[in-house]
């Protein structure tokens, strides 16, 4: 190869390499940087919360479920689409496409493709119980009050 | 110099060719009105335009303005009800004659050699047309505007392959925000015109090329001319469709005003929410599939009608005697319009 056509060619890849990489970069301007991981839910005192009952906790999309051994909580968002669920009679449905859950928040029907998340109930450094919704638990797991 | 002959001189355009290019032979059956359907869609197309222009005037991209900024139009700045209205009912009208209009040019068959890549065009001009009526009610940032956003971005975050980086792309982080409202606003008034007018460009540029495909009707025989001049004659018939629209437009409007639902509420998803009509049958196909089957379909469906003229070419070469892709066409249809009637009456 004559060296006027290896300048050339080099020059051109370059070039062309630069361009690729300055448009790369560019796009990656359309992907904002997601927030961090899950922040921790402050329960409060949970003697608030009826027992035997599932109390929807609208600001962070969860039911909280109180029993005199203790608390639990459960996803609100169905794992199909992301629609907040409605609590039924004998478990929660979802108004947009129809999927139903047991109690236990294991699908019965519908086209939710799993079961929903039940989260860590737990007691902070700083003695507040908390929910984590970072950590998922089995739906038998609860945080023990009495 | 006189002011014609000032403007022929500065801006010196052949008469006599954009004659010749206007008075464009086509053939006779484009007299019968409903030919004519597919000139309904780019006309309703300019008055959104024009009333979507008259929109922006109030429209604040943000959620915590954007509803009140639609009730304010809708309740208080004068004639923007009917501004409002006219637009909503022109996007339905619009997507309403542009099925009318695929499935004339399907059922005809018009698709077929040389005119693949035109169907092709035209099956684009739907999906952008459908992705308007989509981003645009989501604008109004009611109730079924948010939770449309959700299910919306969550069909896409579940794409094969692509779907997560997709999701994240259309609402610009991972959940429903401002960054999701500027970006569905920017993608309606901005990016959406920008590529529709482009594929409205090529898609007229190949009716051109390849001229209006001839059809036989009975009686066409006993005319002599077998074509008609698109101007004046073909103008009128497209005019006498327009006045008629614009008066179905203007009674609907004022009969059945756009009407406003309840604010966005991220927490509270409304009982049997349903989308707008035209995506009743994909809403309803996500009921009875799992999620991966339910986002496969409309894909699968889509790459289907992207290549239909050469499945159909496929079997008519390998089954001459029937007509087989009419009834697969016919079946296809009929499945769509029952998933449509079943969302209608179905809970």
């Amino acid at each position: 190869m004559k060296r006027r056509n290896f300048i050339r060619k080099t020059a051109v890849s370059l070039a062309s390499l630069a361009g690729v990489v300055a448009v790369v970069s560019y796009l990656r301007q359309f992907f904002p940087r997601l927030a961090g991981g899950k922040r921790r839910i402050p329960l409060g005192d949970t003697a608030h919360f009826p027992v035997d009952t599932y109390t929807f906790l609208e600001e962070h999309n969860l039911f909280v479920y109180r029993d005199y051994e203790g608390v639990k909580a459960v996803s609100a968002v169905c794992t199909h689409l992301g629609c907040i669920l409605e609590k039924s009679t004998d478990g929660f449905e979802c108004p947009c496409h129809g999927s139903c859950y047991n109690d236990q928040g294991e699908v019965l029907s519908g086209p939710a493709p799993r079961d929903l998340s039940w989260y860590r109930v737990s007691r902070a450094a700083d003695g507040k119980v908390v929910i984590d919704p970072g950590t998922i638990v089995s739906a038998g797991d609860k945080f023990l009050t009495s | 110099m006189g002011l014609k002959s000032w403007f022929t001189e500065s801006f010196p355009v052949d008469t006599d060719t954009l004659i010749t290019l206007s008075s464009e032979p086509i053939p006779n059956h484009l007299k019968r009105w409903w030919w004519g359907l597919g000139g309904t869609p780019l006309f309703m197309f300019m008055i959104q335009v024009i009333t979507g222009l008259m929109l922006i005037f109030y429209y604040i991209p943000d959620p915590d303005k954007a509803y009140q900024s639609v009730e304010y139009i809708t309740y208080t700045s004068k004639f923007g009800w009917l501004i409002r209205s006219i637009h909503r009912w022109a996007s339905n009208i619009m997507i309403a004659a542009l099925l009318l209009h695929m499935l004339r040019v399907f059922f005809t068959r018009t698709y077929r050699r040389p005119r693949e890549l035109n169907w092709m065009f035209g099956v684009t001009l739907l999906i952008l047309t459908l992705l308007f009526g989509f981003t645009g009610y989501s604008l109004v940032y009611e109730q079924m505007s948010y939770w449309a956003m959700k299910v919306g971005t969550g069909i896409a975050g579940a794409t094969p392959f692509i779907g997560p980086w997709l999701a994240d792309f259309i609402r610009g982080g991972s959940e429903i925000g401002q960054n999701t409202l500027t970006r569905f606003f920017l993608f309606h008034i901005a990016l959406l015109p920008f590529i529709t007018l482009t594929f409205v460009g090529l898609h007229l540029y190949l009716i051109r090329t390849h001229g209006v495909s001839e059809l036989k009707f009975p009686g066409d025989e006993k005319s002599s001319k077998k074509t008609y001049p698109l101007f004046p004659d073909h103008v009128y018939t497209e005019l006498i469709i327009v006045t008629f629209i614009l008066i179905l437009l203007v009674c609907l409007s004022l009969l059945f005003p756009a009407g406003l639902g309840e604010p966005a509420n991220p927490n509270v998803t409304p009982l049997h929410i349903k989308p707008e009509w035209y995506f009743y049958p994909v809403f309803r196909w996500l009921k009875i599939t799992n999620l991966r089957v339910g986002v496969l379909g409309p894909i699968i469906f889509i790459i289907l009608l992207y290549l239909w003229p050469f499945i159909d070419r496929f079997f008519e070469k390998r089954f001459p005697d029937r007509e087989i892709t009419f009834w697969i066409g016919l079946a296809g249809f009929l499945t769509i319009m029952v998933f449509l009637v079943w969302e209608i009456f179905g809970h």
